[in-house]
């Protein structure tokens, strides 16, 4: 059995003028679900259309399964990139798109197709044009997971659907994950909702990885430090500060960068709060525009 | 489990069922017209030509729809499902001379049928032929001339679309020119002055080529405009939508 490892080197991608993304490296692990954040604009959706062979880099180089994707029969139908597909002249029924996958997706499992599609209710025979736009997304997340294949790209596929329709698609990436390890990309907004899918992190900004870490490294790279605002400021001196808080005399700090053993036991002995940094927060200030 | 070297074969059977659905209300249409254009218009006192022979202006226009049509309804949706843009063209291409020739195959029975049936209906059709081929004797080459032609046209719909996804608008306005030309030429092989007023106005001569000449220079204009649609497509950008 082939292992479907990803490996990017120095990829840059240019539409004309504009550059989308500049010289990404980064490789992807079996078994692993990675979550690709970043703002509107940053070049998620383009670093995703590289993987799944919609397009070729400008330069470097892209392999999976030590292959160059882009089209290699080999490989392109072991990707799948599930993305907010637009449904609005499609006649077919869900049927069709399940035996469509039966024939071309080499994995394709129907029966659990079937029973996703159960589970998120949804009509097998009615027109597609005709369901609703959260039924939609339900539709492609359901192809997504019964394509079963080593390399699965949701981008955004989401957005559409309704808060518990999403949990159900959060439990099934996990328990899908249990049954059949793959390379899941899921790419978000939602990061405060999704973040305990990640067990690694990449951050895209301005078409630049900025962050290429294990889910606990990145977060334990952030600390709010609380107490007096004399004493926090003493302690953040020198560190990089990400936002600031300040109540009455109290005043709490978000930090970017490790803290030691030692920090922590200064910290405790200054009286300071040493708490958690959400995903979501640490992104929201990493990819800050500079105003 | 799928084998890797069949799905281009899979690809051109989905692709001519499919089309080949459209084509099945297409056929009846047209006889429907050549059935009852008659009756209804009293002036047309005799259908002035065979069914095999009035099925072949108007499956031009049908080709060059359809070719128009497949390349934007499948073509994006075949990639996004890791299907290789060269299957996907050898599949398209395999499955719209399938549609050609069962346009005509179908045309030519249902004439077949019409004259069987002349003496109990009364109604007679001429069996006269098209102007530039004889239809009336040995039916295999007609099927094959008329099939040839509509591909042609097929080739020139899917030609406009797959510069529009090469080079955006502009693209997609030279390759109307292009396709205009393309099946111009087709026609000039086989009609000569009877063609398209391009051609009239380019001031290109009846060729007045021998049936094998024309159709051996119809193959090479195939050929040419399945290669042009494979350059423009082998590493055309795709966006996810």
């Amino acid at each position: 059995m082939m292992k479907f490892d990803v490996f990017l080197e120095n990829v840059t991608k240019e539409y004309k003028k504009f550059v989308a993304l500049k010289d990404i490296s980064f490789t992807l692990e079996p078994g692993k679900i990675y979550g690709l954040i970043g703002r509107n604009g940053a070049g998620k959706t383009t670093l995703l259309s590289l993987l799944g062979s919609l397009m070729e880099p400008t330069s470097g180089q892209i392999q999976i399964g030590g292959e160059t994707p882009f089209e290699n029969k080999k490989i392109m139908p072991y990707v799948s990139f599930i993305f907010e597909v637009d449904y609005k002249d499609e006649h077919e029924p869900i049927t069709s798109y399940f035996s469509f996958a039966n024939q071309y997706r080499p994995n394709f499992d129907i029966e659990y197709a079937k029973e996703l599609a159960a589970r998120f209710k949804l009509p097998l025979d009615k027109p597609i044009r005709s369901l609703s736009s959260g039924m939609q997304s339900a539709l492609n997340v359901t192809l997504g997971l019964a394509h079963r294949n080593p390399v699965t790209i949701f981008d955004e596929a989401y957005v559409s659907m309704d808060a518990p329709t999403r949990e159900i698609f959060y439990q099934e990436v996990l328990e899908e994950q249990q049954r059949h390890p793959r390379i899941m990309i899921l790419s978000t907004h939602l990061v405060s909702e999704m973040d305990y899918l990640f067990d690694h992190v990449l951050i895209l900004d301005q078409g630049k990885l900025i962050v290429n870490e294990s889910f606990e490294e990145i977060i334990s790279r952030g600390a709010s430090v609380t107490g007096i605002a004399e004493t926090v400021d003493t302690f953040v001196k020198n560190r990089n500060a990400l936002s600031t808080q300040t109540l009455g005399n109290t005043k709490s700090v978000m930090i970017y960068g490790n803290l030691s053993d030692n920090d922590l036991f200064e910290a405790e002995k200054l009286g300071l709060e040493i708490g958690p940094v959400s995903l979501q927060e640490l992104f929201i200030h990493l990819t800050k525009e500079v105003e | 489990m799928n084998t890797k070297n069949n799905t281009m074969f899979k690809v051109a059977t989905d692709l001519f069922l499919f089309q080949m659905k459209w084509t099945l209300w297409f056929i009846p249409a047209v006889l429907g017209f050549y059935l009852f254009l008659p009756i209804v218009l009293k002036e047309i006192t005799e259908v002035e030509l065979n069914f095999l022979s009035t099925m072949f202006n108007p499956s031009k226009i049908y080709m060059l729809v359809i070719g128009i049509i497949s390349a934007l309804a499948f073509f994006n949706h075949y990639v996004q499902n890791g299907i290789t843009r060269k299957d996907y063209v050898s599949g398209s291409a395999m499955a719209a001379t399938g549609v050609a020739f069962s346009i005509m195959i179908i045309a030519s029975i249902i004439n077949g049928i019409l004259h069987l049936i002349e003496p109990l209906t009364g109604f007679s059709p001429s069996n006269t032929h098209i102007a530039f081929l004889d239809t009336t004797s040995m039916w295999i080459i007609p099927i094959l001339v008329f099939s040839l032609i509509i591909l042609c046209y097929y080739i020139a719909g899917w030609m406009i679309i797959a510069g529009f996804q090469r080079l955006g608008g502009w693209g997609c306005f030279v390759f109307i020119l292009i396709a205009l030309l393309y099946f111009s030429l087709t026609d000039l092989l086989w009609q000569g002055d009877i063609s398209h007023p391009l051609i009239n106005a380019i001031g290109i001569t009846d060729p007045n080529l021998s049936t094998p000449a024309a159709l051996f220079c119809t193959l090479i204009l195939i050929a040419v405009g399945l290669l042009l649609i494979r350059m423009l497509t082998k590493s055309v950008a795709i966006q996810p939508k």
